[in-house]
């Protein structure tokens, strides 16, 4: 005889609640999963969208040109038109570069004419995957009759083609290049081009560089700084002999960019404080035309930091040997590949390398730790993140401030 | 025991999945050539390198618009382009052309799309023939180009356009081939007819159209009162008012027809209004729009 104890009411209801809660959380648990899996395909797409739309974009690039005085006597027409001839010439450039990374030829038209466009397309189709770069343009203009100008520049350039394992030794050189614009429906396009002399220049020994004894302070968002602005900063600094200042440079330069680097430098110098130039998006070998012009627009700078090194592959270390001979600046590296350059950057302690701070952190159970890293922190040497991670709008210091600047504990 | 025994089962379960996102290895056009069985060779003549030698031989050759890089199966020539400075096989380098020669004048008489694209067939048309002149029309001049067997020419095949009006005005562009086909669209600026040629290497095709005045009435009514010059109402044959900025052309011409002052001012409402500064030596007002001319004397 089997026993069903008869259940009171009570605990039935107990029961029929508690097989709704967990119903209800089920539900609720699988309505939130549902939401989620749409919410991320949406972000995907999003994702996707973006990306393709930086593809089809051209790559902006980092090279500048220079107009050197004319010979007496070349017909030079108006500024205006000068600078869209410089527009055009450079442009030229970056979409051949474009085109023989991409393989996309249809814009050449639109940049290069004539025997240049013949050129162009023959060495393009079918695609190379090259890697063609130019920095450093200096050119002399010669002028012409109506609607050609003729130009003799002298500049960088770099070119790479894939290999068995990325990429074959780039051939780096200086080029001396005699250059015809012709004008049509005021559209200017390059319509023959010539290289009549090209030699490989080899890059000087790095030269020595003290970052032993800086306390350099990092600055960001700095392109439409004011002067009153770089000197109230500059008034920060001086009080407790900190330097050099290391300007760090925005994600995409703009025109205010350069004019701010030449700025900030000169009126640092008549403090008597240095300037750094650094980047903090990895050194690509892509990315070295626009260092070496924020190397040359800041001019009296005391070093460049070309940011974290991508990868250690030939491709890049040539590069970066380039970047050397390309401009005066003593370089400060960080990341793969240190030794060959004037210093380098770590996060931990090393020898004669420039330490970088640690920023105060945002989490609570984090700060123990970081108060023990504080401890071991040298004086002199560092970099660090920002002028408010020493020091309060008033003077007063933080303690990564009292750590690196503060009076040395009595024994 | 069991779970043992399961984890066996699991083992390659796992792991097949993993295997199959392995990327494929990855094969590119190598650099350098198979080494070949003969010494290759190469010899630059009159813009066209020749290899001699056995076996498939990669070249790169350095040009102003970057690296030209050529995969030759067996030996033959390779038309160089414009600017070519020097040529390696990776154990052979060539100078392709003499430096000097380079930086004298130019030179034409050789034309790589010509060698490289042999045996062109193909129509150009032109939609519509005739356009109304500052009415929104355009022009689409299209290339649609064959090889002889039927095939379609590479991608990126050079087409050049060139265009001459009645009264002079010129036109000249160059497209890519994508798929055969090239297209340009054009607006004139002056009226009567037109004539197109479209090159392509040794191919050869001409189009024609004829550009209209859509100008209601022909001839746009006009005052000039020697300082100041009215033109309007002016409308298009369709009734419609002409779009505001629609330029006109005012010119001073002297006893011999030359231009002596020159403006191009835009239509607002239909009409325009403009003053004219009194020139020496011009004895003729001449307004242009959309193609039809009124002519003042001086007064």
């Amino acid at each position: 005889m089997a026993l069903t104890p008869r259940l009171a009411l009570g605990t039935r209801l107990k029961r029929l609640a508690f097989v709704l809660v967990v119903l209800a959380a089920l539900g609720g648990a699988l309505g939130a999963l549902l939401l989620s899996a749409q919410a991320f395909g949406r972000v995907t797409r999003a994702t996707l969208q973006v990306d393709a739309l930086f593809l089809a974009r051209r790559p902006l690039s980092g090279a500048t040109l220079r107009w050197r005085p004319a010979p007496p006597g070349a017909r030079l027409p108006d500024g205006v038109t000068l600078e869209d001839i410089r527009q055009a010439y450079l442009l030229a450039y970056s979409e051949l570069t474009y085109a023989h990374r991409s393989g996309d030829t249809t814009g050449l038209p639109g940049r290069l004419s004539g025997e240049a466009l013949r050129g162009a397309a023959q060495v393009t189709t079918p695609a190379t995957g090259a890697l063609l770069l130019d920095w450093a343009h200096q050119a002399t203009p010669l002028g012409g009759p109506d609607g050609t100008f003729r130009l003799r520049d002298t500049l960088w350039t770099l070119r790479a083609l894939p290999g068995p394992d990325g990429w074959q030794p780039p051939v780096i050189r200086r080029e001396t290049r005699d250059v015809t614009l012709s004008e049509h429906g005021g559209v200017w396009r390059v319509s023959r081009w010539q290289v009549t002399a090209a030699r490989a220049v080899p890059p000087p020994p790095p030269p020595p560089l003290a970052v032993q004894t800086w306390q350099a302070v990092a600055v960001t968002d700095w392109s439409d700084w004011t002067r009153e602005e770089w000197t109230a900063t500059l008034d920060r600094l001086t009080p407790r002999g900190l330097g050099p200042l290391v300007l760090t440079m925005p994600a995409v330069p703009t025109l205010n960019t350069g004019r701010a680097l030449g700025l900030a430098t000169r009126l640092a110098r008549q403090r008597g404080v240095g300037t750094v130039v650094a980047f903090e998006s990895p050194f690509t070998p892509e990315g070295l035309p626009g260092r070496v012009t924020a190397a040359l627009q800041a001019g009296q700078a005391l070093a460049l930091l070309p940011g974290p090194l991508a990868a250690d592959d030939p491709l890049t270390r040539a590069a970066l040997a380039a970047l050397r001979a390309a401009q005066p600046l003593p370089l400060v590296t960080e990341g793969a590949a240190g030794p060959g350059e004037s210093a380098r950057v770590a996060a931990a302690p090393e020898p004669g390398a420039l330490r970088r701070l640690p920023g105060a952190p945002r989490l609570p159970w984090k700060r123990r730790a970081y108060q023990e890293r504080l401890q071991d922190l040298p004086r002199r040497g560092w970099l660090a993140p920002s002028l408010d991670a020493l020091m309060d709008g008033r003077g007063a210091l933080t303690p990564l401030g009292e750590a690196v600047l503060g009076a040395p504990d009595a024994p | 025991m069991r779970g043992g025994r399961a984890a066996w089962w699991l083992a390659p379960l796992l792991a097949a999945p993993l295997g199959a996102c392995r990327p494929a290895p990855v094969t590119r056009p190598s650099g350098a050539a198979p080494a070949p069985t003969a010494p290759v060779t190469l010899r630059v003549a009159a813009g066209t390198l020749t290899v001699t030698g056995q076996g498939p031989v990669t070249v790169t050759c350095d040009t102003p618009a970057g690296p030209l890089v050529r995969t030759l199966s067996a030996p033959g020539r390779l038309p160089l382009p414009p600017g070519a400075r020097t040529c390696e096989t990776g154990i052979q380098t060539v100078a392709a052309a003499p430096a000097p020669a380079l930086g004298t004048g130019p030179d034409a008489a050789r034309d790589p799309a010509a060698s490289r694209a042999p045996g062109l067939t193909g129509a150009l048309t032109m939609t519509p023939g005739a356009i109304h002149l500052s009415e929104r029309e355009v022009w689409t001049v299209t290339a649609d180009l064959r090889r002889t067997g039927g095939r379609l020419p590479p991608d990126g095949t050079l087409v050049t356009l060139t265009g001459r009006g009645a009264s002079g005005e010129q036109v000249q562009a160059t497209r890519l081939t994508a798929g055969g086909v090239a297209r340009w669209q054009l607006t004139p600026g002056t009226a009567g007819a037109f004539t197109f040629t479209a090159t392509s290497g040794a191919w050869t095709a001409r189009a024609s159209g004829t550009a209209l005045s859509g100008l209601l009435g022909g001839r746009p009514q006009a005052i000039f009162t020697g300082q100041q010059v009215l033109l309007g109402p002016l409308r298009w044959t369709d009734g419609a008012l002409p779009d505001d900025g629609t330029p006109v052309d005012l010119r001073a011409l002297d006893r011999a027809g030359r231009t002596v002052w020159q403006a191009t001012v835009p239509v607002t409402g239909g009409q325009v209004q403009a003053d004219v500064p009194r020139v020496p030596g011009a004895v003729t007002l001449r307004a242009e729009v959309a193609g039809r001319a009124v002519r003042f004397p001086w007064r």
